[in-house]
């Protein structure tokens, strides 16, 4: 039985990071979980990671969100910092430290940290991909994050040392991870990849020189970087999103026997999932609601069958449950005695649950359920950034990867 | 000292028509990406070490030194320039930003000798494009010089300023790097090259202006790293009577059979290589630039399925020349044929499919790919 990913909130088809998005993880599920071993069944090199999608089934927003609050009026220029970028420039400006030269901010973020450095360019190039097919954002992102591991207790690399500029320092991550074909040379760009970089580089510039022009200076207060990462416009959409989403799986899970159209488009791949690969042991891998859908469909739609090991990352799982939303939540646990926990059914074998104390859609588990190991991640970035940072970051698989094995 | 033929410099002949070469090959970036640590450019622009360069230069060197042939217009010099890494123990020059502007004034100066004379140019290495192409000489990008173009060639600043201004028959312009727009480059207002040449008129004194890129814009060339690119390889498969054309009198090779060998001879290579080669090319006029003496076939055989070539045994005949592929010998099956009516069966020892017919096929210079059996 192969791995599930159950994705989480936000995630569409349409956004222009999905697949690449999608591929990330698969490489990296591939790569680190290959060879777990549990109650003697083996996850070979190269298994299958179904999944499930179900992010037409959720929300929709009939005037596309036009209620949220906004700037109603245009900028005649350059727009300074937008909102997705608002983190990531809060990030870097800290990095940096007040008064620090922002021309080329990449190298002083790597020169104070370089694997963050990797992960703010694996995410701006994941999130603007430039119309690389996804496959290539995909494989360079794996190998930068898995270069970046090497060095992850040291500065960086020994190319660390002669880089002066943003150019040069993609230019050399570039060479350092980009496999060409044996014995084959291009008169030009190392890999396509190249060009998305470049336009990475210079929109992270631009936020981060729009923000000291327009929002540090002006504030004349170095901490406002941290309330840049704390405007609430980033947050609009997101929690929005996340509401929707919650409220129309609540309002259409239906029941064992008549599942609603997202349970049944899930248990349906999973079942698939253990058909294909009876002899691999079967792990559930789940991101935010997709960790609350999962627990509800083991504990109420599939009571019966063996999960060897779930993983919720980022998720909200004991939140529901002291709501007691679940549809086999005990609403007498519980009950005056703090220290009762709610049961993990046995068919769940294992229980992994992942939370960054910044995401603030995590929730630790291990106050509310019995049998549940609770594993802190820290993805060093911010706020809602946080929340999607887990499975971009080579690091926290590899760490996910030793306590499976400490299990 | 660039020249590479005829020593001594004084033995050139400038009096009678002949073709002047001036041939350059990059495979050194000292500030690119695997270069200098300490000395690299600013900004590399994704650009790393290439070897193919070197390989192709003295290559097509060599061709124009030994194969060359063309009794209207022999064989007057070749200037060489290449960048590797380690240096020329033969002492030939390296492919500077200078040195090639010094090689390009003497190679000028030669062409215009003659108002017959052939100009015959060809370039390797990194290759960019933004509105214009620019071709990279080893010390591009430099960080000790301000301006980052500095050390770059305009070239359709240097055509421009040769259709104007070369006193020749015909100008024959071979540039085998990539045409890619790097985003940074993009970005970058003050992206410029060294023309070279001046001159700036509408007229020409060219009767044939061929400029021969190995890949069209936006697109990359590429090379096997030990040996000459594939537009390279192509070119003197071309030159040596895959674009042959015979006008009753002699086999030769001109401005216009180029165009079209180069590519059938890239689609050939890129078939088998898995890349995709796009030549472009841009040519007014039909000087001939090579008598071959021969046409040549590149025949490249197989059965319509690779099961069925798997098995098959492939004859080629014509007259008393023949040539066979056992069952066990690689398909596609290839030979280098004269152009003509040749005879091709197919067999199948062991009965997988039934054996052909004898099949004629005329064959003319250039790539052929059959046969459409069983």
């Amino acid at each position: 039985m192969p791995v599930v990913f159950v994705h989480g909130v936000n995630t569409r088809k349409s956004s222009p990071s999905y697949e690449a998005g999608r591929l990330t993880i698969e490489r990296f599920l591939q790569h680190s979980l290959a060879g777990v071993t549990l109650d003697g069944k083996t996850l070979p090199a190269g298994f299958t990671v179904h999944f499930p999608y179900w992010g037409d089934l959720a929300t929709s927003f009939a005037w596309n969100m036009q209620a949220l609050p906004g700037p109603d009026v245009d900028a005649l220029g350059t727009g300074g910092v937008d909102g997705d970028t608002r983190e990531l420039v809060a990030l870097i400006r800290d990095a940096l430290g007040p008064g620090a030269r922002v021309d080329e901010p990449l190298v002083g973020l790597a020169r104070y940290q370089f694997a963050t450095a990797v992960d703010v360019l694996c995410d701006t190039v994941l999130q603007h991909p430039q119309g690389l097919p996804p496959a290539e954002v995909a494989e360079f992102v794996v190998a930068a994050q898995l270069y970046a591991l090497q060095f992850a207790a040291q500065a960086g690399p020994p190319w660390m040392t002669t880089v002066q500029t943003d150019a040069q320092f993609i230019g050399q991550l570039t060479a350092a991870v980009t496999t060409a074909t044996p014995g084959l040379n291009a008169l030009g760009l190392l890999g396509s990849i190249g060009s998305a970089l470049q336009a990475g580089v210079q929109r992270i510039k631009q936020a981060v020189g729009g923000a000291k022009t327009k929002l540090i200076d002006r504030a004349g207060d170095f901490a406002s970087t941290r309330a840049l990462a704390w405007g609430r416009e980033p947050l609009n959409g997101v929690l929005g999103r996340f509401f929707g989403d919650v409220f129309i799986y609540l309002n259409s899970r239906g029941t064992a026997q008549a599942p609603g159209p997202i349970p049944r488009l899930i248990l349906d791949e999973w079942d698939a999932a253990r058909a294909d690969a009876p002899h691999e042991p079967f792990i559930v891998v789940a991101h935010s609601l997709g960790g609350v859908i999962s627990w509800d469909l083991m504990t109420h739609d599939r009571p019966g069958v063996d999960v060897d090991l779930f993983v919720s990352i980022g998720s909200q799982v004991s939140h529901f449950e002291e709501m007691k939303l679940f549809r086999n939540s005990d609403p007498a646990v519980p009950g005056n005695d703090l220290s009762r926990r709610a049961v993990k059914p046995a068919h769940i074998r294992r229980w992994i649950n992942v939370f960054d104390e910044v995401d603030i859609f995590s929730y630790a588990c291990a106050r509310v359920f019995a049998d549940v190991s609770d594993f802190r991640y820290d993805t060093h970035t911010y706020v809602i950034k946080a929340h999607g940072a887990y499975f971009t970051q080579a690091r926290f698989y590899e760490r996910l990867r030793a306590r499976i094995d400490q299990l | 000292m660039s020249l590479h033929h005829p020593l001594p410099p004084a033995t050139v002949e400038l009096q009678q028509p002949r073709l002047h070469a001036l041939v350059i090959g990059v495979a050194h970036y000292p500030h690119l990406l695997g270069g200098d640590p300490a000395a690299m450019a600013r900004d590399p622009l994704s650009l790393g070490q290439i070897s193919t360069p070197q390989h192709t230069a003295r290559a097509i060197a060599g061709w124009l030194t030994t194969r060359y042939a063309n009794h209207a217009c022999p064989l007057g010099s070749v200037e060489l320039l290449v960048s590797t890494p380690g240096g020329n123990a033969d002492g030939t020059e390296a492919a500077t930003a200078d040195n090639i502007e010094n090689a390009v004034g003497r190679w000028f100066t030669r062409c215009s000798s003659h108002p017959k004379n052939i100009a015959f140019f060809y370039y390797c290495g990194h290759g960019l494009e933004k509105g214009a192409q620019f071709l990279l000489p080893e010390d591009f990008g430099n960080p000790a010089i301000v301006d980052p173009w500095k050390n770059c060639i305009d070239l359709d600043r240097f055509r421009a300023g040769l259709r104007a201004s070369l006193q020749a028959e015909a100008l024959f312009c071979f540039v085998d790097a990539c045409r890619e727009t790097p985003f940074s480059m993009l970005t970058q207002v003050n992206v410029s090259g060294r023309p070279l040449v001046g001159g700036n008129g509408f007229g020409t004194a060219l009767s044939t202006n061929g400029l021969y890129n190995a890949a069209a814009s936006s697109r990359q060339a590429y090379g096997p790293a030990t040996e000459p690119t594939y537009f390279a390889q192509a070119l003197l498969k071309c030159l040596e009577g895959v674009a042959s054309t015979n006008d009753g009198t002699a086999w030769v090779v001109d401005a216009n059979s180029i165009d079209a060998g180069l590519t059938k001879m890239l689609r050939y290579y890129g078939d088998r290589v898995g890349q995709s080669l796009k030549p472009q090319t841009d040519v007014m006029g039909s000087t001939v630039l090579h008598e071959s003496g021969r046409g040549l076939v590149l025949a490249s055989v197989g059965c319509a399925t690779a099961q069925a070539s798997q098995c098959a045994e492939i004859e080629l005949t014509r007259g008393a020349v023949s040539h066979r592929a056992v069952m066990t010998d690689p398909k596609p099956f290839e030979r280098e044929l004269a152009p003509g009516d040749w005879d091709v069966r197919i067999r199948f020892p062991n009965g997988e499919f039934p054996d052909s017919q004898a099949m004629t096929f005329t064959l003319l210079p250039g790539v052929w790919q059959g046969v459409p059996y069983p």
